[in-house]
């Protein structure tokens, strides 16, 4: 076989992933051409090289709450809050709206006049928002319920976020203090520089367990299992 | 990849286990930020995808056909977002040259002769086309398989290699010019 028809097993052979047909054709095909050879040599050199670029260390956590959340992601409780507000100020005019069966059921009622509601209104210190559906009472019904409806999906939503952030920033913040924990006893321990760049570039946990391996042994050689694949 | 841990998680997960769904976070984030800071060569742009991706999981995981690999499917909506995202991205970085990789290391700076290597790599592989940047990212960075690789992006595994082989030729001259002891 040719080169260009061995350069898809070649590839494979790369990464130690040929049949072993394939590796028997490549390595024949090697023993007798230069240029493959190189190529093959060039290729490995080019993997090793790629290792160079390594993710930036966080040091700080990564996952700062929004400054300025949207309105669509109002904090859980203000959802549910609002939610509640809302439901109860359309059964204040009138119109009932019922959370039933994972659907939101409305029943329309008599309309009262918007001063009277004002009146009840400040009486029950729910002014402001009862206010605008008030406002929204004679045209506005569908755009109340479907705000009411927004609130409640919103709500299961932002619970789900909320719980992502928080989880996300626990692990960052659990990934920064363990790798600047490591770095400084590696210091300590006057390890040379590329070794710690290893250790940063290591996966946390086999790091950690190096560590503790490092700990017992000083002389011991840590070893990484970064990309043992293509060395 | 284990796909039989994605799995069993997320079955307890339907089944209503609520620490399922953040085990499999643990399991998947780094993995998830790494390959988003490959394709998009931004590490803070890598977390919003990551953060994306598991939101888009947490709404999706309740449907999810646990008979399928998660990890095709996690790993399809990676690098769906960071080619979105980098596509959106493209004029203005056109202007800022090699500004993403250097914000990405905001947090701790590097050394001069680990910047001009790592800026190398970055601008290197930042130069690849979509198709062939994602292979690199999935094969060198991410270490799957070329059949794994395949499933992901839905195509022969021969087509995998052939864009490896290819975006090997591209960075080899790239590369080149690192000099051996700044590696």
């Amino acid at each position: 076989m040719d080169c260009e028809q061995l350069r898809e097993a070649m590839t494979a052979y790369l990464y130690d992933e040929t049949t072993d047909g394939e590796r028997v054709a490549v390595e024949a095909h090697l023993a007798t051409c230069v240029a493959c050879r190189e190529r093959l040599e060039d290729d490995r050199e080019t993997l090793r090289r790629l290792d160079g670029w390594s993710m930036p260390t966080v040091v700080a956590p990564a996952i700062a709450p929004r400054r300025q959340p949207p309105s669509r992601w109002r904090a859980p409780l203000a959802g549910a809050a609002a939610a509640a507000a809302v439901f109860a100020a359309l059964a204040w005019i009138g119109t009932r709206a019922e959370w039933r069966d994972g659907r939101v059921s409305i029943t329309f009622g008599r309309g009262a006049a918007p001063a009277t509601i004002a009146e009840d209104v400040r009486a029950a210190g729910l002014r402001p928002l009862v206010e605008v559906v008030a406002r929204e009472q004679v045209d506005g019904r569908m755009r109340s319920l479907a705000r009411a409806f927004d609130a409640v999906l919103l709500e299961e939503e932002d619970r789900r976020e909320e719980r992502l952030l928080t989880l996300v920033a626990t692990l960052e913040r659990q990934q920064a203090r363990t790798r600047r924990l490591l770095v400084n006893r590696l210091d300590r321990l006057g390890l040379n520089d590329r070794l710690r760049r290893d250790f940063q570039d290591t996966e946390l946990d086999d790091a950690a367990r190096e560590w503790e391996r490092l700990a017992d042994d000083p002389n011991r050689t840590p070893t990484t299992n970064r990309k043992d694949s293509i060395r | 990849m284990d796909d039989r841990i994605d799995r069993q998680l997320i079955q307890r997960h339907q089944a209503g286990d609520p620490a399922a769904f953040e085990v499999l976070v643990t399991r998947w984030n780094d993995r998830l930020v790494d390959l988003a800071f490959r394709l998009t060569g931004d590490a803070e742009e890598a977390r919003d995808i990551r953060q994306l991706a598991l939101l888009r999981t947490s709404r999706a995981l309740d449907r999810f056909n646990p008979a399928a690999p998660f990890s095709t499917w996690i790993y399809r909506v990676v690098a769906n977002l960071s080619i979105d995202r980098r596509r959106a991205d493209d004029a203005r970085r056109r202007h800022e040259t090699s500004a993403a990789s250097r914000r990405g290391s905001i947090a701790e700076p590097l050394d001069e002769s680990r910047r001009e290597v790592h800026d190398t790599v970055a601008q290197a592989v930042a130069a690849l086309t979509a198709g062939d940047r994602i292979v690199v990212a999935l094969k060198h960075y991410q270490g799957l398989t070329f059949d794994e690789i395949a499933r992901v992006l839905d195509c022969p595994p021969s087509t995998v290699k052939t864009r490896m082989a290819r975006a090997l030729a591209a960075l080899r001259p790239r590369l080149a010019r690192i000099r051996p002891d700044e590696e």
